[in-house]
Formats: structure tokens, C-alpha cells, sequence
């Protein structure tokens, strides 16, 4: 059974999945802290689905980007899952998640935050650029370059994610870390 | 009785630590991964580079303890992280890795406040006797502070305005010493004098604290001095400075034992690595026949070893904590008057 985790926005998805199939996912909206759900609804889902935390052979977390702390808890959580149970782990970009859940063959996936946006712009699900973050008035500018690509829609299919990910190869726990894209605001200018 | 082994983690600042801790007073095994050169090329620490980092280092950290001890985490009671106060993505990285950990192994979560580790940092050297008193000063906090049980805090005095690790920092500063400041302010002094003459406290609000007045001061000698162009004695401006305000903390403690009759006193908190207040805290015990704990200089500086220390009455008590506890920046342990 694989464990999923993706906290990159101001949702905590948690979806377990048994030969390829999702059965069961629970997805929660919190607004002030993951701290508040990330766990708990780790916790509820093995409880519903009357299984333990040993029955997992393989954690899939999504390792941003996105929100810094919401990312950060989530990776936080799935390489501790993993070192300890000793299980292999493996990581997605938020940005490819979301291509890997939508069919189209040109698109454009963003996540937003509060300034500016995530971009991947993607040909035959392939990145034709690397993950990039602008403000909303230089992605203005960016698209103009993308005319016949569609937008993405934002969302996970878990299942289409963890099948993807099988001809990938598992990363050691310790090395599992978020990726943030953006510098660290304070430090520009340095 | 069956030995209760605690599983103890702080990541409040730039320090990744965990630490077992048997009985709540003997150190097991402990492993402190500091960041401190990473913060010190930024002039100070920087919250989100902390962060980024406990998440890196959290589980190498894990494995480098365990090395240390033939124990496994199945033989741990209960897993305990410093909730607050601090850097809260900090702060956080620390409890979901404990959180996650208590439902990995079935063991009980328990949150502890950081300021209590300090003060529990002292049953590592031998075990708290009540009543006591707590003289507690670090970079937030200036307490004078009566304990007649586990985590029972009567205040009997606190700062009116700064506490005297921030004074010390901002000292640090106008001399324009390095980061960390406080630290560097004992090294200069160690070379100095107290010659400069700098105004000793008139608060004579029973037992409260006041650190502006000294901190004004010393910025007022600097600026005045500068103006006149004439040069400033770094080494004796630290030592004056000191001199001072410790010769405060040295005073308020003298009037909270003759006031208590207290026989037990305690020092926690970051300033009491600071050698020259641990010199003059061990006279004022011996003139006044008090017993004196103050931690290792190890203990002093933030560690798990200490949060594992104070989660213990609280195991006692069976005071545990739930999956949905959140990190806070800041907490009262106690309320000030």
C-alpha cells in the first residue's frame, strides 16, 4: 500500500492507495495551520481503513512548490514516515502533479500564492522550461509566448501520480527536502 | 519503579536537537546540531533559512542519537517537542517530526514550553526540591520566581522594560560587536575594566527589574564619546556594563531570599552561561547559605536534553498532548503581575 501526502496548498490531501486503486482519500481545508490537520488526518485515514502505518511499502509526497511551511510540514512528516518505517519514499512537484492530472498535450500549470505564481509550461508532459515563480504582471508578460497552450486545471490525481512515479526511483529519507523555487526575501539584495 | 526514558526535541531556534533523557535527570544521549556559522554570515538568524534547515538535518538527527545508545524507540514512554515560544516554522518542523514519531512507535506526545526546559535544565544536575527560587533570565525573559511545586511559578518580580539578554544584545550592538552579542559582551569584558561609571538601578519596586535605563546610558556614553571624537574602551565599556547589570540580578535575588527564606535557589535561562553572573551568583549563595543549581554550561544554550527533562512531571502527570497541537511564537508559561 502507498501513503500519499500533499500539503503544498491550503489543503492536506491524504490518499492510500493498494494496487494502483486510491481507496481511500480525505482532503481538508485548513485555513490557519496544517499543524492542526496534517497528522490527524494521517491518523483518521488508517483508522478508516482499518490498516496500520505497517502496512505501507511506499510514501508519495508532494515536495512542494508551493506554500513554505505548508510544504515543509508535509515533507517533514512523509521522510519521518519513512526513515522510521523504513520504507521507500518518493517525491513530485506540485507543478507536475497537477500537469500528470490533466490530459491536455500543451499547458500551463500554476500554483498561486498571495504575490505571484509557480509557473511550468508543459509539451507532451514534458517541462518546456524549469519551474519558475513571477509576480501576476511578469506572468502576464510570460504567457504572451504560449498562445495555444491551455491552463491546467488544479488538481490531483493521485492515482495517475503514484502510477507515474513507479518507473521512478526512491530517494534515501534523509534526502528527502521541499523545494521552494523562490530566494528567501529577506536575502535579496545580499 | 520501571526507569521512564523520554524522547525529548527542540528546533525553537537554529539549534536541531534530540535527546533521551531517563527519569527526567539522567542525560542518556543527546545530539545538538548547531546552525549558528550559517545565521552568523547574515548578522543574526534568519527564520526562514532556520526552518529550511531543521527540516533537512531532523532526521540525520535521529540516527546520529541513536548511535549513541544501544536504546530503540520502542523503548521510549512518551515523545516531547518544544512547542513554543520561538521561530514558529521553527518551532513546527520539531512537533510534527514528534507527532509523527508518537504514531509511528503508539508513544504518548507531550508538549513542553521552552522557558520550563531552562528551568528543568537544573534537575539534570540534581534533582528539584521544593520550594524553590527561580532566578530566570535569557533573551525574553528577567523573573524572579517561586516554585512550591512541578510547574507551579508564584512571580514575584520581572522586568519593567527590557529583559537583560536583550540588553545585552543591544549593547553588543552600539559597541559593534559581532554576532552572537551576548556572548561576545562577557569576552570583551573578561579584558576590561569597570571603569566607566554607569548608573546603577533605582527601581525600588520591590523585587521588578529594570534594564532600560542602563541600556540608554551606555548608548548616550557612546554617542557623547564619539561626537568628541575621542575613542571608546570597548573592553571596559563591556566590563562596566556587566558589572552593572548583574550586580542588579545579584541584588533582586539577595531581597527575594531574605523576603521567601528560601533555601533552594535556581538559575535558568541563556544568560546563565554567562560566567561572571555564575561567579557572583555561587558568592551570593555562600553568603547567604542558600543552596545554588545552575545548569552546565551545555544545558545553558538550547537542547533537547532539557525539554526532555521538563516533559517528565508532566509524564507523571500524565499531561499528554494531541495530534492537533499547534506551535505558537509566543506562550506564557506563567503571567507576569
Amino acid at each position: 500500500m502507498i501513503l500519499f501526502i500533499s500539503t503544498y496548498n491550503e489543503k492536506v490531501i491524504i490518499g492510500i492507495l493498494n494496487n494502483n486503486k486510491l481507496i481511500l482519500k480525505k482532503e481538508v481545508t485548513s485555513h490557519k495551520s496544517h499543524s492542526l490537520t496534517l497528522v490527524p488526518t494521517i491518523e483518521e485515514v488508517i483508522k478508516d481503513a482499518r490498516i496500520t502505518l505497517k502496512d505501507f511499502k511506499e510514501i508519495v509526497v508532494v515536495n512542494g512548490p508551493g506554500s513554505f511551511t505548508g510544504v515543509r510540514l508535509g515533507v517533514t512528516v512523509a521522510k519521518t514516515l519513512a526513515y522510521t518505517l523504513n520504507i521507500s519514499i518518493k517525491t513530485i512537484t506540485s507543478i507536475e502533479a497537477i500537469s500528470l492530472s490533466n490530459n491536455n498535450p500543451k499547458k500551463i500549470v500554476i500554483v498561486p500564492d498571495n504575490k505571484g505564481k509557480y509557473i511550468g509550461v508543459f509539451k507532451d508532459n514534458k517541462l518546456v522550461d524549469k519551474i519558475i515563480y513571477l509576480s501576476n504582471t511578469e506572468y502576464d508578460e510570460y504567457i504572451k509566448d504560449y498562445p495555444d497552450y491551455q491552463m491546467a486545471k488544479e488538481y490531483l490525481d493521485i492515482e495517475k501520480i503514484t502510477i507515474y512515479l513507479k518507473n521512478i526511483n526512491n530517494i534515501n529519507p534523509h534526502s528527502v527536502n521541499p523545494i521552494y523555487i523562490k530566494t528567501i526575501e529577506v536575502l535579496n539584495g545580499k | 519503579m520501571k526507569d521512564i526514558y523520554i524522547l525529548g526535541i527542540e528546533t525553537s531556534c537554529d539549534e536541531t536537537s534530540i535527546s533521551i533523557v531517563k527519569n527526567g535527570c539522567v542525560d542518556v544521549a543527546t545530539t545538538v546540531l548547531t546552525q549558528m556559522d550559517t545565521h552568523a554570515s547574515y548578522g543574526g538568524v534568519v527564520p526562514e533559512i532556520a526552518s529550511r534547515m531543521h527540516t533537512e538535518n531532523i532526521t540525520l538527527v535521529l540516527e546520529d542519537l541513536f548511535s549513541k545508545t544501544d536504546l530503540t524507540m520502542n523503548d521510549m514512554d512518551a515523545v516531547a517537542a518544544t512547542y513554543a515560544p520561538g521561530l514558529l516554522g521553527s518551532l513546527l518542523v520539531g512537533l510534527e517530526f514528534a507527532k509523527t514519531l508518537s504514531l509511528v512507535y503508539q508513544k504518548p506526545l507531550i508538549k513542553v514550553h521552552h522557558l520550563a526546559g531552562h528551568i528543568y535544565a537544573n534537575n539534570l544536575e540534581e534533582r528539584l526540591e521544593f520550594p524553590l527560587l527561580a532566578l530566570i533570565v535569557s533573551g525574553g525573559h528577567t523573573e524572579l520566581v517561586l516554585m512550591e511545586d512541578d510547574y507551579r511559578f508564584n512571580v514575584l518580580g520581572s522586568t519593567l522594560d527590557d529583559a537583560v539578554g536583550e540588553v545585552y544584545d543591544k549593547v553588543a550592538k552600539v559597541l559593534g560587536l559581532p554576532y552572537p552579542g551576548g556572548p561576545n559582551i562577557e569576552k570583551y569584558a573578561l579584558q576590561g575594566k569597570p571603569n566607566y561609571t554607569l548608573p546603577k538601578s533605582v527601581v525600588n519596586d520591590e523585587l521588578n527589574f529594570s534594564f532600560s535605563g542602563l541600556k540608554s546610558s551606555v548608548i548616550n556614553l557612546v554617542h557623547n564619546e564619539t561626537q568628541k571624537g575621542s575613542e571608546i574602551n570597548k573592553y571596559d565599556l563591556a566590563s562596566s556594563f556587566q558589572t552593572t547589570a548583574v550586580e542588579q540580578l545579584v541584588r533582586k535575588t539577595k531581597e527575594a531570599i531574605k523576603k521567601t527564606g528560601s533555601k533552594r535557589l535556581i538559575i535558568a535561562g541563556g544568560v546563565s552561561a554567562n560566567k561572571y553572573l555564575r561567579e557572583e551568583m555561587t558568592k551570593l549563595a555562600k553568603e547567604t547559605n542558600i543552596k545554588l543549581s545552575i545548569p552546565k554550561m551545555k544545558y545553558c544554550t538550547d537542547n533537547a536534553t532539557m525539554i526532555a527533562a521538563a516533559a517528565y512531571p508532566l509524564y507523571l502527570k500524565k499531561e499528554f498532548s494531541t495530534y492537533d497541537t499547534n506551535a505558537k511564537s509566543t506562550d506564557k508559561l506563567f503571567t507576569t503581575k
